[in-house]
């Protein structure tokens, strides 16, 4: 093809959706390589000390659309200890210096402040999409700055980060001028903003479709804001507290009315169960309902709402909603896809409303269902049997069951046979999350059955190293492995190293794996970043107490092109 | 011969718990129950099954009644204390399971409705396969209690919950736990502080929140217009607006005697945090208590400014 004129190749590029497909083009020839490389427009970086900063940008000059992830999945559970690294800075500023025309940026689990913020903002002048996913580091001050210099902006999506409030100006600097807003969510902002601001911020932003409003938001206000938004099709409300009066609640049941393009629902901070008719009449036109933070709805609230929800796709409850919820689920939401039911109480010691016929009952009545996120007190083969036999879709599964090693709770056995049903009948499963009672065996029923499997996540299972290698040479797709207190160690850690070039992380904590290991994998592969953190004791005080032999608390070994990061603190030591 | 029959007492926690009592209130059924080994059986082992330490359920079991022997109290708990005991009436205390021996007298549980030469055999029947169900539960929860205090061990990162999610639940937790501390803080005052005026409430208010408020008295100034002087209060004293408004009323309307004695002339406003004045109702109370620095009434016709007549 090298006789068709660049225009043309890079023509015939634009039609290649994935960033793999393009990746792979890029490999054929030079030719190739440079037409791909500038006419990428949208880059995704999986791990962001992968590859230089710099680097990335300058391969691809011309990107418009740019995603970074930073710290490992197990950093939502407190398990990366703070200030370990995955800064926003460096990425930020590389963008700066070599793509002026970039206009997208999503980030998650990263570290970023309130000057990286700024530096965005002046940055970029046709920035149009900030998203921030499970981030922290910065204020509502670095927000102004977004509002006040973006003046395309069209997506400020700001989802569970940790965000230090300094009051609630930050939304008054979208100057007047800004009328480009197409989505807005501020749920996870902690403090008040001003109403006044809002209002007249959605007055002027004609094309908003989705709104999703922290707490501070009063009925009220949200009412005001409907009025103007009959468009919308994704809203978060602020509170639905019962300190209001019958009048506010109606008034906002009027609007809701209004809004017919409505189609997701999410936000019922302090909800009480009072509010709920009002949102009846929505309920038969959603598809998205996410009531994960209403503790103050009991089961009967949620049934009653999610009876009428027959078009429903997307469901995220708190286990309030107890097995007999479940139930009404399954026979009124036919076309559920997405399920996830997370726990109302944290403690293990705690009890759940919700076991495994609620799942099974999901199962028989949702033969959509194709990604599932349930945390239970117990759990059967038996019950997974039926799963698997009943939806066969699956492409993420993952299972919490609240006590680490429970095993199957009729039979007392371990769940080997209920996870291994699942790897074998779902056969497109991509993620799989385990808990349980589990042997050795349900790895060897993954490496054996799970072909797509794409992401794992292990705790409190296995017996040997074997279950882990079972994983490391079976699973052919896999990309992320990530295990806790498992007795997986270094004959496991060192079985299949070749594995890891082709794996974008391994994560493992609390496992066997000795600091000699690590070692060893780390001179054996020069492409890998072997990273150790070691709480206890100061890595050099561990070995000079007990030698190589001592065990590794946290090890993430990933693969780099970039070398030895210069950013790690000290209880990081790179191997 | 008659026995009088106590019906089992059952305090319990949904789950287990009613079927039990839909199983032993009734008399046949509690009759079969006994004189049949294997449900009786099956149901201690599943009691002390129920004891792992997940559970929170809390199940009392006493098999009540006359006679000396199986006064039965089934504590099924949670991780803090599993225990099955076999006592005599009124010996609850006791921690260790007597000896059952042979019983030759009727069981407490025995009905009146079946032969005295039945009841006797189904009787010890029961009774050994009660002794040998409950030892073998007692063993097993003794077992089960040595395994508490592991599970009981936090786990760094289990169950993995998002932090974000965690900290929302921390604050709706805190909003409840304050307003259930405040309930019985309102319950306090009001035994405290019958019709009597303002002062005499505030008074006992402010040594009831001495007692149970969180950090700090947040006492706040209160004008009103038209009033010679100011008042205080505390806001953490109150579970919400409305009390929030009685007790406002109470202050300054009573005395005022304007006729009705509710401030529905009156808009009830707050200077924030910075010092901007605000309607009263709008946030979430919790939020309010945090923000507020100073209350003012001031008259519905000067406060046409600040919306709604949605509020009174």
């Amino acid at each position: 093809m090298t006789y068709f004129p660049e225009e043309v190749v890079e023509h015939i590029f634009s039609f290649l959706p994935s960033h793999s497909d393009r990746n792979t083009v890029s490999l054929v020839c030079k030719v190739w390589y440079e037409v791909e490389r500038l006419s990428r427009r949208s880059v995704f970086v999986g791990n962001c000390y992968a590859i230089r900063p710099e680097r990335a940008v300058l391969r691809f000059p011309n990107v418009r659309a740019l995603t970074v992830k930073g710290k490992p999945h197990f950093a939502d559970f407190n398990l990366v200890p703070p200030d370990w690294g995955g800064y926003a800075g460096p990425w930020i500023e590389a963008a700066a210096r070599s793509c002026a025309g970039l206009e997208e940026l999503r980030m998650k689990r990263m570290v970023v402040s309130d000057e990286n913020l700024e530096l965005l903002a002046r940055s970029f002048p046709r920035f149009k999409a900030l998203v921030l996913i499970s981030c922290e580091g910065f204020s509502t001050d670095g927000l102004a700055a977004i509002a006040s210099h973006c003046k395309l902006l069209r997506e400020l999506d700001l989802q569970e980060n940790d965000v230090d409030d300094r009051g609630p100006r930050w939304l008054s600097f979208f100057p007047d001028s800004c009328t480009s807003l197409v989505s807005l969510n501020f749920a996870c902002i902690k403090g008040e903003v001003n109403s006044g601001a809002l209002e007249r911020l959605v007055a002027r932003s004609p094309n908003l479709r989705s709104l999703r409003l922290n707490r501070s938001v009063s009925v009220d206000t949200l009412t005001k804001i409907l009025a103007r938004t009959p468009n919308l099709e994704d809203l978060g409300t602020g509170n639905l507290t019962d300190e209001f009066q019958h009048e506010s609640y109606a008034k906002l049941a009027s609007v809701l009315d209004k809004c017919k393009m409505l189609k997701s629902l999410s936000g019922f901070w302090d909800a009480s169960p009072s509010c709920v008719p009002f949102i009846y009449p929505l309920c038969h036109q959603l598809t998205g309902l996410n009531l994960s933070y209403a503790p103050t709805l009991d089961y009967s609230d949620l049934t009653k709402m999610v009876s009428r929800c027959v078009k429903l796709q997307r469901l995220w409850v708190l286990d309030c909603i107890s097995d007999k919820g479940l139930q009404v689920v399954a026979t009124s939401c036919k076309d559920l896809q997405e399920l996830r039911v997370f726990p109302s109480d944290f403690y293990v010691a705690g009890y759940s409303a919700v076991t495994e016929e609620g799942l099974v009952a999901i199962s028989s009545g949702c033969r959509k269902l194709s990604s599932l996120l349930y945390f239970c007190h117990q759990m059967t083969n038996d019950a997974l049997n039926t799963v698997a036999e009943n939806c066969p879709n699956f492409i993420r599964f993952r299972l919490c069951i609240l006590e680490p090693k429970k095993p199957d709770a009729m039979t007392g056995q371990p769940l080997d046979e209920g996870f291994g049903a699942i790897v074998r009948k779902c056969k497109g499963l991509r993620r799989l999350s385990m808990s349980g009672l589990l042997t050795d065996k349900v790895f060897m029923y993954i490496g054996e059955y799970a072909k797509q499997l794409e992401m794992l996540s292990i705790a409190f299972a296995g017996d040997s190293d074997k279950g882990m290698m079972h994983v490391m040479n079976g699973c052919k797709h896999l990309r992320k492995l990530e295990i806790r207190d498992s007795p997986f160690g270094d004959g496991a850690l060192l079985g299949n190293v070749a594995k890891y070039e082709t794996m974008r992380s391994l994560w493992m904590s609390s496992c066997n794996v000795t600091f000699k290991g690590c070692q060893v994998l780390a001179s054996m592969m020069p492409m890998l970043n072997v990273e150790i953190m070691n709480e206890l004791v100061g890595s050099s005080e561990m070995e000079e107490n007990h030698g190589d032999h001592s065990k590794v608390d946290k090890l993430y070994v990933y693969r780099t092109t970039a070398g030895a990061r210069d950013d790690a603190p000290n209880f990081v030591k790179i191997l | 011969m008659h026995v009088p029959v106590s019906p089992p007492l059952l305090g319990f926690l949904p789950g287990c718990g009613c079927l039990l009592t839909s199983v032993l209130s009734s008399p046949i059924k509690h009759t079969q129950l006994i004189s049949s080994h294997s449900p009786f059986r099956d149901l201690l082992e599943k009691l002390a099954a129920i004891t792992v330490p997940e559970q929170t359920h809390r199940q009392v079991t006493y098999f009540g009644g006359g006679g000396h022997v199986d006064n039965m109290e089934t504590v099924v708990g949670d991780l803090m204390a599993t225990e099955l005991r076999l006592g005599l009436p009124g010996t609850a205390g006791d921690s260790q399971p007597p000896q059952m021996r042979a019983p030759s007298t009727p069981r407490g549980k025995k009905r009146t409705c079946t032969t005295d030469a039945v009841a006797e055999d189904a009787a010890a029947a029961a009774a050994a396969a009660a002794a040998a169900a409950a030892e073998e539960a007692a063993s097993n929860n003794r077992d089960v209690e040595a395994a508490p205090p592991a599970a009981k061990a936090p786990v760094v990162g289990w169950p993995p919950v998002r932090s974000y999610r965690k900290s929302c639940f921390v604050q709706q937790a805190a909003t409840t736990n304050t307003k259930q501390s405040k309930q019985q803080l309102a319950a306090n005052k009001e035994e405290a502080a019958a019709p009597s005026g303002g002062n005499t409430m505030a008074a006992s208010a402010a040594t009831t929140a001495g007692a149970a408020a969180a950090a700090g008295g947040s006492f706040v100034k209160v004008s009103m217009d038209g009033a010679p002087y100011l008042r205080k209060v505390d806001l953490r004293m109150y579970k919400g607006y409305r009390e929030l408004r009685e007790a406002l009323e109470a202050m300054f309307v009573s005395s005022n005697n304007s006729g009705g004695a509710n401030l529905s002339e009156f808009a009830v406003t707050y200077q924030d945090k910075d010092g901007d004045l605000m309607l009263v109702g709008d946030v979430p109370f919790e939020m309010f208590t945090g923000t507020c620095k100073k209350l003012r009434i001031m008259k519905r016709s000067e406060a046409t400014g600040l919306g709604g007549s949605a509020r009174q």
